[in-house]
């Protein structure tokens, strides 16, 4: 059934109650599964840990991967996690694709709309680390036409209902580092994915232009249709943070909200690179994403399932951008550094200026 | 306000179903966390059910809701007087979806299965 149920604050209703319900179940066997259900799977890993007479500090993954992973407990655990997540894309997934005439035909009529603009350029070649499931999510970013509606829908049960009106975002933008002399004209929100934060600063800074840039053609088109749904001028574009266009020195913000942490080390090191080159002198990089250049945990157990993220998450690179220092990466393209305020959720906000 | 030179000769429709040949898919329906299959197979349905059920609950509070607005309330619904033929239909679907739901709990195992030829090399 397709209905218009009209909006909350900021964003349109699935056009469905029963895809709002499976979204609400799923939110609340997510947090289930994280809490109580995490305690016994935890236990038993400390019970294995003992019976194997290993020691947590020393002791290899390798070492207890294979029992921590055949323990009916523990993989109870994860089947749960697994499953509910497959069923939140799915569910939406499966809405979207019976009534894809429909929506195919809804994105069609806004892509020329204002305010703002969409540019989508889907012959372009692909980076290697974008092409995957990030997530799990059917078809990535990149290779299934409603990811943009799919990634919105979905995660708002990862951010636990907290972020539906884009608050997350909003508090990004409030607290935004910006040039010492105070001249923010352009900014640009690079890996912007379906744009909440890219419109979040365009609200915020209403005498700015904002330009919203992801590689996922799919993600641009949901946030531009987003975008002049809310009235919000925007300009998206399907581009690389690598390969931007933009001309030297043109930008006086740059943004980018948990990009890092999906992409491959060089990749990061050449998306890094091109900031630089587009910002101004005395422009800012604001980044939030996760802590970086920390020790390996010694908890066996979440060792453990950060293996489990990395290999049935499909979550490629953030364990490779978790171990080096993301301030060095910023620094050793010839940035002055800093650690921001930590944003929601005590994630990590990295500051880098160009030296004027 | 416009859809660039680059992309107006794509079909737009298809475009983005184009999976390049060397994308990684995640192929999450075939993990197995259990030594069996089946069990990782079972446990995804129960949740799928769970969501089902929630699903049908909600719409069921949002009903009571809407009715509520048109002069039903919760309390007419929970004073509602069942006749005898509404308690004998009800009891009837009672008992079917109780056995759809748990008649696997009574299965013992051990299939009778000697009407098979087992010698016979398929």
């Amino acid at each position: 059934m397709l209905t218009d149920r009209g909006f909350s604050k900021r964003n349109r209703r699935v056009r469905s109650l029963d895809v709002e319900s499976y979204s609400d179940f799923v939110l609340g066997f997510r947090n289930w599964t994280y809490n109580d259900l995490d305690k016994p799977a935890r236990e038993r890993a400390d019970e294995i840990m003992t019976d194997l007479r290993l020691n947590a500090e020393d002791a290899p993954l390798d070492a207890f991967r294979d029992q921590f992973h055949d323990d009916p407990v523990i993989a109870t655990r994860i089947r749960a996690w697994l499953s509910s997540q497959q069923l939140m894309w799915q569910n939406v997934l499966d809405h979207y694709e019976q009534h894809k005439d429909f929506y195919h035909a809804d994105m069609q009529d806004v892509d020329d709309k204002g305010p703002g603009t969409l540019e989508l350029n889907t012959g372009m070649d692909m980076p290697d680390y974008v092409k995957h499931e990030i997530h799990i999510q059917p078809g990535g970013y990149t290779g299934n036409d409603f990811a943009g509606p799919l990634y919105h829908y979905g995660t708002n049960t990862f951010y636990k209902g907290q972020n539906n009106e884009d608050e997350f975002q909003f508090g990004i933008a409030e607290t935004l580092a910006k040039p010492r002399d105070g001249k923010i004209e352009r900014i640009v929100d690079i890996g912007c994915g379906i744009g909440r934060l890219s419109v979040a600063l365009a609200e915020t800074f209403p005498d700015a232009e904002v330009w919203g840039l992801d590689v996922g053609g799919p993600l641009v088109r949901y946030a531009h249709r987003r975008a002049v749904e809310l009235g919000t001028p925007v300009h998206f574009a399907q581009r690389l943070a690598e390969d931007t266009k933009f001309e030297d020195n043109s930008i006086d913000i740059v943004a980018a909200y948990i990009l890092f942490h999906e992409v491959s080390e060089q990749g990061a090191k050449d998306i890094v690179k091109e900031v630089f080159r587009i910002l101004r002198p005395g422009g800012v990089f604001d980044v939030t994403d996760f802590h970086t250049g920390r020790a390996r945990s010694n908890d066996p157990y979440r060792r453990f399932m950060g293996w489990i993220d990395h290999v049935y998450n499909a979550e490629r690179w953030s364990h490779q951008f978790g171990q080096k220092d993301f301030l060095d990466t910023l620094r050793e393209a010839g940035f002055e550094v800093e650690k921001g305020e930590n944003r929601h959720w005590g994630i990590a906000c990295y500051i880098a200026r160009k030296p004027e | 306000m416009s859809v660039t030179e680059a992309s107006r000769d794509t079909d737009a429709e298809t475009g983005f179903v184009s999976a390049e040949d060397d994308f990684i898919f995640a192929d999450s329906d075939n993990i197995s966390l259990f030594p069996e299959q089946v069990v990782d197979n079972l446990m995804h349905v129960v949740v799928a059910l769970g969501a089902e059920m929630w699903t049908m609950r909600r719409r069921l509070m949002v009903t009571e809701k809407v009715l509520e607005k048109v002069g039903v309330s919760s309390a007419d619904i929970e004073q509602y007087q069942p006749s005898e033929e509404d308690l004998a239909a009800w009891a009837e679907e009672r008992d079917i979806f109780i056995k759809r739901t748990f008649g696997a709990l009574e299965r013992r195992g051990g299939a009778n299965v000697k009407q098979m030829d087992f010698s016979r090399n398929m």
